[in-house]
């Protein structure tokens, strides 16, 4: 399966480099020029590179512009959604693209997603008429999105078998009478958009975005690093790990148990009689029918009527258990959700052997852990980190999406750090602590020794430094 | 009495040679006269609904002449109305002895009144005349108490083939078919019926505490069927070494039980490689090792049976050394009939005295934010009161079961007994006499012959009358003595935080009668207050509380328990343990519940994390 998946990549940086000689086809005379220059120093104006965080709310959309030696930009949009949770987020989305297609003037040269949740894709879907003003020269995606990779199709059916599980016992949720409980539930997989719109689909319209004839490029990170045209910048994906178990490990610590580790179609979580009452199977019921009646017989059942269904005396309301039997939903959507967030695109930009813009997505801790064996020429993952200046933070500040030690403690040079975060809304959305402050600390900690700074979206800086611009829109930084 | 039928350990040893006769016993527990099908009592209702399996359990009716002389129906894993008669059996066994333990009916915590809505009406509190049971409400390896439902939730799920020897892989195990479980989870609705704030992780002690407290309910329950007891003292003959012998016979109890792992490692494990059983050996740092509740608790737990043990050696030295000559050495071969009966009889008499102290120690805890130094000190101050002098030892075996496994109160200057009581409370003769007057205008009828939801409502009376004359203006500086301050929009600044001091609220005024061996009897009044700090910008709660307690013969207060929010341990330390435990929420990938917070059941979450057997 390894050799086979190698050969896969192979193909994949083939398809790139195809895809890149074509378009130098283009501009042939920008590309050769570029081929020389190998300094390292900045283009024009001091800037090298200029990236644009927007602040709709919580969710990506990052716009970051990478300056050619001829002066033009090379242009990548990095995601594009908002959660589910957000008031008028259509709205807010178009605006986001709008403002996209007029900055870079209806073209970008690549299209990044990191991966299938809403609050990364919803706006692909929300501000389709936009985005279809926006030009596309490749779309870049994972390898968990490439069907004809083995891991990739084992991992889908899991995911698909997790899905199916959290929607029936959101169902029977909903049935039970409890259906923003049940809304809940399918809110913490950001599978589904507000109005019940699939993730998939705005992702799939994203992916339909490649010129006509080509397939979006499937990173790995044993792939050769890309080489921007016209620039001495070179792209690292560092993730996701092509490992199962890298990408099932979402948590920190080994404190707890490895619940969260375990298979994600819900027999890890899900015990087995949860599953079968799922599925109408009657077989883990557990005591002969002759000892039994039905729920709808009991109904008329004095008994029962007086204790359970419409008891004197005492007020009615929330004493039954219709549905304490699928409190393990939420451990289940929860654990699809963080496996789905390890499944993100890590992106790295590096100029000419110097500095790294990382951009994280909403890699958790398997995904991390994974850069530290990488090793592409001259370059290494932890190699990456230690040079790593501008960090795009992972799953909007949460606790397991910014390693420690193997982590932010390595990127010394660290100067600004952006949160693209609304608390408000992740706390409607139940998403915990996010920004964990703990993190948000040290962060700041790291960013201010290097006297730069950290930024969340949802709250405005008190003050900025020299080289970044903050607007209701976006902040923009310029490295 | 009524006598039913019920499982000793838990159905999965039915098939165990080793404890055939032993595993099921028939208990005593009070007459209901008006016990009906389900059983619906005074106390309880058991209603077996299982949405899961969209199927109901018709309730059995124990009253019935065939039940009734039979001493209930037998025990039966395959029969839903015998899981029925055993949480009811079980659950009422427990709160018969919280009853004995504190001298008075026990209620359960009042639940929140909701609007059309779904908001708590505040201030209204609905009095919850019955806790109810689900025998089958989950399938999964859990139970736990609601307190949102006022409810326990029993699971059942199939067994897997690797889980023990005993049982067939495949098959339904029930928690509510085991005694230590139900006993567990009654004993968390007890004590939220007392100490409601003890949800509250306003410090890593707080969850642990509820946990511990649950776990040595139930562990020294078992030590009150009689047939257990003899049973696990004879078989165990073998290593007659005191603390091993009881040591397993917890860990045995502990076991079947297959939930609390951490207890049965907190007191001792078996090599796997020798197969021998060896005691753990308690540390100073055993305390601080972990601030999970689960290890946390097991600490606790730990130093009540260490101190049992300890009580118990010196109870049964003498009928060693008479069975023995003198030598303290058993010869070969099972011990004698009459030394085994004798040394069960003292198991069962000390391990009653132990769980007594432990009850009775919750009426002398701070209403908020408990640590176990503070529990240490209320078992001292609780016994010292009913038994002025200490001379078989027992608050001493405490004291240094406590001290090795390092649990030291804050505040104490010396690790003593007179040290360690509850200071007498700092109060001039004026506002001694102040407070003798206004507990002599309260109406104080409630006792085990009382009528329980009267009991509720002159304790609810009582705490108004109580606030009333507590806010006015000339019980000012008696209020600050009791560590509170007025209510304030702008007070001084709390642990570096600007917020609103909210007025005080008087959570509770009940009597506490209790007779002691030496005949005296002695009755408290225990009036509970409690004040909370709204802390700017998210009102994020911080709670500061005082137990009074109230001599009824002098009408005199004896102690005043504070938790001062300004004190050395008061807010400072709570903003450090919810910054730890939001952390450790979102380690786990849930939302961190601050104090107030309605949460997604506690213990249900509590339990999930639990490791299992």
């Amino acid at each position: 399966m390894h050799k086979k998946t190698t050969r896969a990549g192979r193909a994949a940086v083939a398809r790139a480099k195809y895809a890149a000689s074509k378009r130098s086809r283009k501009h042939p005379v920008r590309t050769a020029q570029r081929r020389v220059q190998r300094t390292g120093v900045p283009a024009a104006a001091g800037r090298r590179a200029t990236i644009r965080v927007y602040r709709h709310g919580l969710g990506d959309c990052i716009l970051v512009r990478l300056k050619r030696s001829n002066g033009s930009d090379f242009t990548i949009l990095i995601d594009c959604g908002v959660a589910v949770a957000t008031q008028d987020a259509a709205d807010k989305m178009k605006r986001v693209l709008e403002d996209v297609v007029q900055t870079t003037k209806g073209r970008v040269d690549v299209l990044a997603v990191t991966h299938e949740h809403w609050d990364h894709v919803s706006g692909f879907s929300q501000a389709k008429d936009v985005l279809a003003r926006l030009e596309v020269g490749e779309v870049w995606v994972a390898w968990t999105e490439d069907e004809t990779d083995d891991l990739a199709k084992s991992l889908r059916k899991d995911h698909d078998q997790a899905v199916a599980a959290v929607t029936a016992s959101a169902q029977a949720v909903a049935m039970a009478g409890s259906p923003d409980r049940a809304q809940g539930l399918l809110d913490v997989l950001g599978l589904l958009g507000a109005a019940g719109e699939k993730t998939k689909a705005a992702l799939d319209i994203a992916k339909a975005k490649v010129p006509k004839g080509q397939k979006p490029r499937y990173w790995r990170p044993t792939d050769r690093p890309f080489q921007v045209p016209g620039t001495d910048i070179r792209i690292f994906a560092l993730g996701p790990p092509h490992d199962l178990a890298l990408i099932r490990k979402t948590l920190p610590s080994k404190s707890h148990p490895e619940t969260f580790e375990l298979a994600l179609d819900g027999r890890g979580i899900f015990p087995l009689g949860v599953k079968s009452a799922l599925d109408f199977c009657d077989e883990d019921v557990p005591f002969a029918d002759r000892w039994t009646i039905s729920l709808e017989q009991a109904r008329a059942v004095p008994f029962f009527q007086t204790h359970y269904w419409s008891p004197l005396g005492e007020s009615a309301d929330g004493r039954r258990i219709d549905s304490d039997w699928l409190g393990l939903a939420d451990d289940l959507a929860l654990a699809l959700q963080s496996a789905t967030n390890n499944t993100s695109l890590v992106l790295a930009i590096e100029f000419g052997g110097g500095d790294v813009l990382l951009f994280a997505g909403d890699a958790q801790v398997g995904n991390w852990l994974s850069w530290q064996n990488l090793k592409w020429p001259n370059m290494t993952g932890p190699d990456l980190l230690a040079r790593t200046v501008f960090y795009k933070v992972g799953h909007h500040g949460s606790h397991n999406a910014t390693l420690r030690e193997k982590g932010l403690e390595m990127m010394t040079k660290l100067r600004i750090a952006v949160i693209p975060v609304d608390q408000k809304v992740a706390i409607k959305m139940r998403w915990g602590a996010m920004p964990l402050e703990s993190l948000v600390a040290a962060l700041s900690k790291q960013t201010e020794r290097n006297n730069g700074q950290t930024l969340r979206t949802d709250i405005p800086p008190k003050r900025t430094i020299n080289g970044v611009t903050a607007t209701d829109l976006y902040y923009e930084m310029a490295v | 009495m009524r006598r039913l039928r019920i499982f000793a350990y838990d159905p999965s040893l039915q098939t165990d040679p080793l404890m055939f006769g032993v595993n099921e016993a028939t208990v005593a527990v009070p007459w209901e006269v008006d016990l009906a099908p389900g059983p619906v009592g005074e106390y309880l209702e058991v209603v077996d609904v299982d949405p899961a399996s969209r199927r109901c359990y018709p309730p059995v009716d124990l009253d019935h002449p065939h039940i009734l002389t039979e001493d209930g129906l037998a025990p039966s894993a395959a029969n839903p109305q015998f899981h029925q008669q055993m949480v009811y059996a079980v659950a009422m066994r427990t709160i018969a002895r919280f009853e004995r333990a504190l001298g008075r009916k026990a209620l359960w915590a009042a639940r929140p009144v909701r609007d059309d809505g779904g908001n708590v009406v505040k201030g209204a509190d609905a009095y919850v005349q019955r806790l109810r049971i689900y025998p089958h409400a989950l399938r999964e390896e859990n139970a736990y108490y609601s307190s949102d439902k006022m409810a326990l939730l029993f699971g059942y799920f199939r067994a897997r083939g690797e889980d023990t020897a005993q049982t067939l892989p495949g098959s339904q195990v029930f928690c509510a078919l085991s005694n230590d479980i139900i006993a567990h989870e009654t004993t968390h609705a007890l004590l939220d019926g007392l100490h409601p704030r003890f949800q509250e992780e306003t410090n890593p002690d707080v969850l642990a505490f509820h946990e511990a407290f649950a776990d040595i309910v139930a562990l020294f329950q078992h030590f009150t069927i009689p047939e257990a007891v003899l049973h696990q003292i004879r078989h165990t003959r073998g290593d007659l070494e005191q603390e091993n012998l009881l040591g397993q016979l917890a860990v045995q109890f502990g076991f079947a039980s297959g939930m609390h792992g951490a207890l049965r490692s907190a007191i001792g494990a078996t090599d796997p490689n020798t197969g021998q059983w060896s005691k753990a050996k308690p540390t100073r740092e055993d305390y601080t090792a972990s601030d999970e509740p689960h290890a946390r608790g097991a600490v606790l737990v730990s130093a009540v049976f260490a101190a049992f043990v300890t009580i118990y050696r010196a109870r049964s030295a003498d009928l060693i050394r008479l069975a023995t000559n003198g030598t303290g050495v058993l010869p070969a071969g099972e011990i004698s009939h009459d030394l085994a009966g004798r040394l069960a009889g003292e198991a069962a008499k000390v391990a009653d005295q132990v769980l007594n102290m432990c009850i009775r120690a919750l009426d002398y805890c701070p209403p908020v934010d408990v640590t176990f130094g503070d529990y240490l000190r209320a078992i001292i101050t609780a016994d010292r009161d009913l038994v002025p002098l200490d001379d078989r030892g027992y608050r001493v075996a405490f004291i240094s079961a406590f001290r090795d496994r390092g649990i030291f109160p804050t505040n104490v200057a010396h690790l003593a007994e007179d040290s360690l009581v509850w200071e007498t409370p700092p109060l001039s003769s004026d506002h001694q006499k102040a407070l003798s007057q206004a507990v002599e205008i309260l109406n104080l009828q409630w006792s085990l012959n009382s009528d329980r939801r009267a009991a509720y409502s002159s304790s609810r009376a009582n705490a108004r009358i109580v606030r009333d004359w507590l806010i006015q203006p000339a019980q000012q500086t008696l209020l600050r003595d009791m560590g509170f301050e007025p209510e304030s929009k702008n007070p001084k600044p709390l642990a570096g935080m600007s917020g609103e001091m909210q007025p005080i609220e008087v959570h509770s005024v009940r009597p506490s009668r209790r007779t002691a061996p030496d005949g005296n009897s002695s009755a408290m009044l225990v009036v509970e207050i409690t004040q909370t700090f709204r802390a700017d910008p998210d009102h994020a709660r911080y709670r500061g509380g005082c137990t009074v307690l109230v001599d009824l013969n002098t009408n005199e207060a004896r102690y005043i328990i504070r938790k001062w929010l300004r004190g050395v341990v008061g807010a400072n330390t709570q903003k450090e343990a919810r910054l730890v435990a939001a952390v450790r929420a979102a380690e786990r990938g849930m939302r961190y519940a601050a104090p107030g917070d309605r949460a997604r059941e506690p213990f249900a979450l509590l339990h999930r994390g639990a490791p299992r057997s």
